[in-house]
């Protein structure tokens, strides 16, 4: 594996029982099914020093890729290699020792931060798993309070003091403690007012490039994975159907749910109302998938090999992969 | 780590709960006792009319009068400073019961809900047992065994108290350590005792803090109901259960004595249900507009 | 000349509450003209939700406290209607969807059951009394399913809310909110909680449906691509007033408060260079229980703090600066 691969996902499936789950089907309607197939086999690589936009609607399973990557769910199977190395089944003991390069910025500012304690309380955690020395932690608090642009004057309120914004920045701060080297990005921003985003997508990139680490920027908003981001992958239904680099993506999808997706993005240009990649029906949910291509009943081009044989991932041009029987032309 | 009360959460929970008349009495009742109970033990018995162990039979059995709010005993003892000097005694066991069963239930609730699995199984059927046999029939049999005396009566209260708040801590343990800040904590790698002393307890302890203030008021009435069957507080001590069992045998001809120390128990246990209904009623959501 | 179909006059909205005392709208004029969809953008908190429900006599009297001059819905002033009065203009006269359909459609009842109703009170109120013939509701109930893209209607009518995905739920409240053919629509954020391909079948739904039936619509969103992409005019508030109303093209070509122009530059736009920074605001929205004296915006004003003498004591008024396009600004 090159030495510039920073975690490589291999493989990675993630299904949960659902006994009588109810689910909706791509006509939309609820029926009733019994294994949900959240991750369905995903292959990934992210390099040093680089950000992967991972982009998907609801029931893409990328949450749960999330989740799965830092190791807070066991994978049902597939392997996962930080630096190289083997962490699918390290013990939760062991693995604390890796979590100082692994962190997490998760969607929500307001449930993810402890109530009951004060903000440099927050910051201070991971530390403390690191270093028992109270006054290296202590001005290391310091250092990220500012970093994240927050007032020190502030160190000592909680988390319902604080804006939407102003917490975000102190998740950020506390997933910077240990100076990961890559961090998930759980759709940070999705809470957040249009213009309090863009202070904290400013605050993110600055804090990249300072620190050299990676980041999966994982969002249902390709607008601003896309501002974001060197890579992307497009998730449908648990598997990945389109991965390259950002705006090859954009300027020339080969996946037909990719280009659904890119042309349903509403553009503040009332002039560019154009006509949207049809897409027929609903997301069908994961607990049922459709056989073959899972995104066939909805696709416009289906054929009945689509219905009958799932695509694999093939690098169509440089670096460039797709999983589709009929790849779009440029 | 510390209970996070905001200005506008105290505004709010005081303003709903002025506008509820009963809670206020709740109120006034709580503050009353406490208050007592606290000047009794700084001042002692000059803060009463008369020496509560006083015997004086020729002032035996005085019915209520100005001399004697609450008239005399067979011993000639006035039952109104009896009372109130049995008030920090009654809190005392009031409290001690609430928090102590708190405290050992939150503990081992919180650790079961988070831990799940067996060790949760087995909390799980020992709350069971507990919580299926009434809880005074066990206090009463527990206080039984033990023996007499106040000590035992709080310690027969705690093994029938504190399953009641396992279960409760249990529950919320298990909704809390889905929450979002518990994953964050163990993606910074900390260690599962941890996150259950510095997250899970903390979170779970200010709800209940909320319900047991209704607690207190039962606590003492099983208590007194101990005493009153002569398991708690021996003589000479003054309490206000054991001053309901020394009053039974004289109901007919001196009903002051069992019947008014009984009123006071029953105003106090009242005072904090009103007290406990009204605080619950004021931070519903729904009535806080 | 188009006519207009709404227009509110000086419409304030107060709270009281334990809390505090906060603004939620200050004397804020609007006008919705027929057959033009109005798109009223806004960051959260800016009121225009309160405007639509204030319109709609939908706030609870205390702790809200509602002033204006006049609410006119096509001839008659709805600020002076009885409780009595507006249920007769819900529904037929002017309707409303949500963002969380969920919340809205009754769980105990098949969406075939609550459109029909909403049917039934139509051909009631129109005067129709064909109406109580069931089988005539039933075949508009099936039109209606159709024209929303609800595979399989017949059956469709049988199925609870909760069996519904979010789109499709959607599909069913416009449905409910266009089949009593209502001269005003108001849409609350109703495409904030899809999926971005969802929402633009939704959106392609609305504008066809609309122009169908002859409705206007007051279009709400904090996603100003969403406005761009279905208003004919718009509306942007800030803190309780608005700030910039034009026509959609000149709003994005041409915006002139600050604040317009602010919150077009935050969002990360397609041609911009990747991983650039984005402009921002410093600061954020005020409290509405402190709004500063003079134009709320200025606190954080690009302007104001280089030209805006007036800034600080002086509210702005809205006034119109070329034709159909009216700014509240000092500058």
């Amino acid at each position: 594996m090159s030495n510039n691969v920073l975690l490589r996902l291999d493989g990675i499936v993630k299904y949960f029982p659902a006994k009588g789950s109810m689910f909706y089907s791509e006509s939309g309607v609820l029926e009733s099914g019994s294994t949900i197939h959240a991750v369905d086999g995903v292959d990934l690589d992210i390099e040093r020093n680089s950000t992967l936009g991972v982009v998907g609607e609801s029931g893409c399973g990328k949450t749960t890729l999330a989740r799965t990557i830092l190791l807070l769910i066991k994978p049902t199977s597939g392997k996962l290699y930080f630096e190289g190395r083997d962490i699918t089944n390290l013990s939760y003991r062991d693995l604390a020792k890796i979590r100082p390069n692994l962190q997490i910025i998760f969607q929500d500012p307001f449930s993810s931060l402890d109530p009951r304690m004060r903000a440099k309380e927050i910051i201070a955690e991971p530390l403390g798993v690191v270093t028992k020395n109270r006054e290296t932690i202590k001005e290391r608090v310091r250092e990220l309070f500012e970093q994240v642009g927050l007032g020190m004057d502030q160190l000592n309120r909680f988390p319902n003091e604080f804006s939407g914004g102003q917490r975000q920045r102190i998740a950020i701060a506390r997933a910077l403690a240990t100076k990961p080297k890559l961090v998930i990005l759980d759709e940070p921003t999705s809470a957040l007012d249009a213009s309090t985003q863009a202070q904290i997508l400013n605050l993110l990139l600055d804090i990249q490039e300072q620190y050299k680490m990676s980041y999966m920027f994982i969002s249902h908003n390709v607008s601003v994975v896309r501002h974001m981001s060197d890579r992307m992958a497009v998730m449908y239904l648990g598997k990945i159907v389109e991965e390259g680099p950002v705006d090859e993506l954009m300027l020339r999808p080969r996946h037909p749910y990719t280009a659904a997706l890119i042309s349903s993005i509403p553009k503040p240009n009332p002039r560019a109302r154009g006509e949207m990649v049809e897409i027929r029906g609903e997301t069908p949910s994961p607990v049922n998938p459709p056989s073959g291509c899972r995104y066939h009943p909805r696709c416009p081009f289906a054929t009945k090999l689509c219905s009958e044989r799932e695509p694999q991932l093939q690098e169509l041009e440089d670096r460039h992969s797709t999983a589709c029987h009929y790849p779009l032309k440029s | 780590m510390s209970l996070t009360i905001d200005r506008k959460e105290i505004a709010l929970t005081l303003g709903v709960l002025k506008r509820d008349r009963l809670s206020l009495v709740g109120i006034a009742v709580a503050v009353l006792f406490i208050g007592t109970a606290i000047a009794v033990v700084i001042f002692g018995n000059s803060l009463v009319p008369y020496n509560p162990t006083d015997v004086n039979i020729s002032d035996a059995f005085q019915s209520p009068s100005f001399q004697h709010l609450f008239g005399t005993d067979n011993f000639g003892r006035d039952i109104f400073s009896r009372c109130v000097v049995a008030a920090p005694v009654d809190a005392e066991i009031g409290f001690t019961i609430v928090i102590v069963s708190i405290l050992i239930g939150v503990f081992l609730g919180s650790t079961s809900g988070y831990v799940g699995g067996r060790v949760d199984e087995i909390l799980m059927r020992i709350t069971d047992v507990f919580i299926s046999v009434p809880s005074l029939v066990l206090a009463i049999g527990v206080a039984v065994a033990l023996g007499p005396g106040i000590e035992h009566v709080i310690e027969a209260n705690l093994v029938v108290w504190w399953p009641i708040y396992a279960r409760l801590a249990r529950a919320g343990a298990l909704s809390l350590k889905e929450s979002q800040f518990v994953e964050a904590a163990k993606v910074a790698g900390l260690a599962h005792y941890k996150i259950i002393l510095k997250h899970i307890i903390p979170n779970n302890i200010s709800p209940m803090l909320v319900y047991s203030t209704l607690d207190i008021g039962n606590a003492i009435l099983y208590a007194s109901v101990l005493s009153y069957l002569g398991l708690g507080a021996q003589p000479p001590q003054a309490e206000w259960g054991r001053l309901v069992y020394d009053g039974q045998a004289y109901l007919v001809s001196a009903w002051w004595m069992a019947i008014l120390p009984g009123l006071v128990i029953f105003i106090v246990a009242l005072g904090f249900n009103l007290l406990g209904d009204g605080l619950r009623d004021a931070l519903d959501p729904r009535y806080r507009k | 000349m188009t006519k207009p179909i709404l227009q509110v006059h000086e419409l304030s909205v107060v709270f009281e509450t334990f809390g505090g005392r906060y603004s939620a709208l200050n004397n804020v004029d609007l006008t919705v003209n027929e057959s033009e969809i109005m798109g009223l953008v806004g960051e959260s908190g800016c009121g225009k939700s309160t405007l639509a429900l204030a319109v709609m006599a939908l706030l609870p009297r205390p702790p809200a406290r509602i002033h204006s001059r006049s609410i006119m819905f096509r001839e008659n002033d709805l600020s002076l209607y009885t409780e009595k009065q507006m249920e007769q203009v819900r529904g037929t006269g002017i309707s409303m969807i949500f963002q969380e359909p969920l919340t809205s459609l009754n769980p105990l009842f098949t969406i075939g059951e609550q459109l029909s109703e909403t049917i039934r009170i139509k051909l009631q109120r129109s005067g129709d009394h064909v109406g109580r013939n069931e089988g005539k509701v039933r075949a508009e109930v099936v039109e209606w399913l159709k024209r929303v893209d609800l595979a399989d209607p017949e059956s469709a009518m049988q199925r609870y809310p909760h069996e519904w995905s979010g789109g499709m739920r959607q599909r069913v409240m416009i449905a409910m909110a266009l089949a009593a053919k209502p001269g005003l629509m108001l849409a609350d954020e109703p495409t904030s909680a899809l999926d971005v391909t969802t929402q633009a079948q939704i959106l392609r739904l609305v504008k066809s449906l609309v122009s169908e039936v002859r409705a206007s619509v007051l279009f709400i969103s904090h996603d100003l691509a969403v406005v761009a992409q279905i208003a004919d005019r718009v509306a942007v508030m800030y803190a309780g007033m608005i700030v910039e109303e034009a026509s959609v093209n000149e709003i994005f070509e041409n915006p002139l408060h600050p604040y317009t122009q602010a919150l077009l530059s935050s969002v990360p736009k397609e041609n911009a260079v990747k991983k650039s920074r984005l402009e921002i605001i410093p600061g954020s929205v005020p409290n509405l229980t402190h709004i500063p004296p003079g134009c709320p915006f200025q606190p954080r004003c690009k302007c104001a703090m280089e030209f805006g003498v007036r800034c600080s004591t002086t509210r702005p008024e809205l006034l119109e600066i070329s034709a159909g396009h009216k700014v509240a600004c000092n500058v």
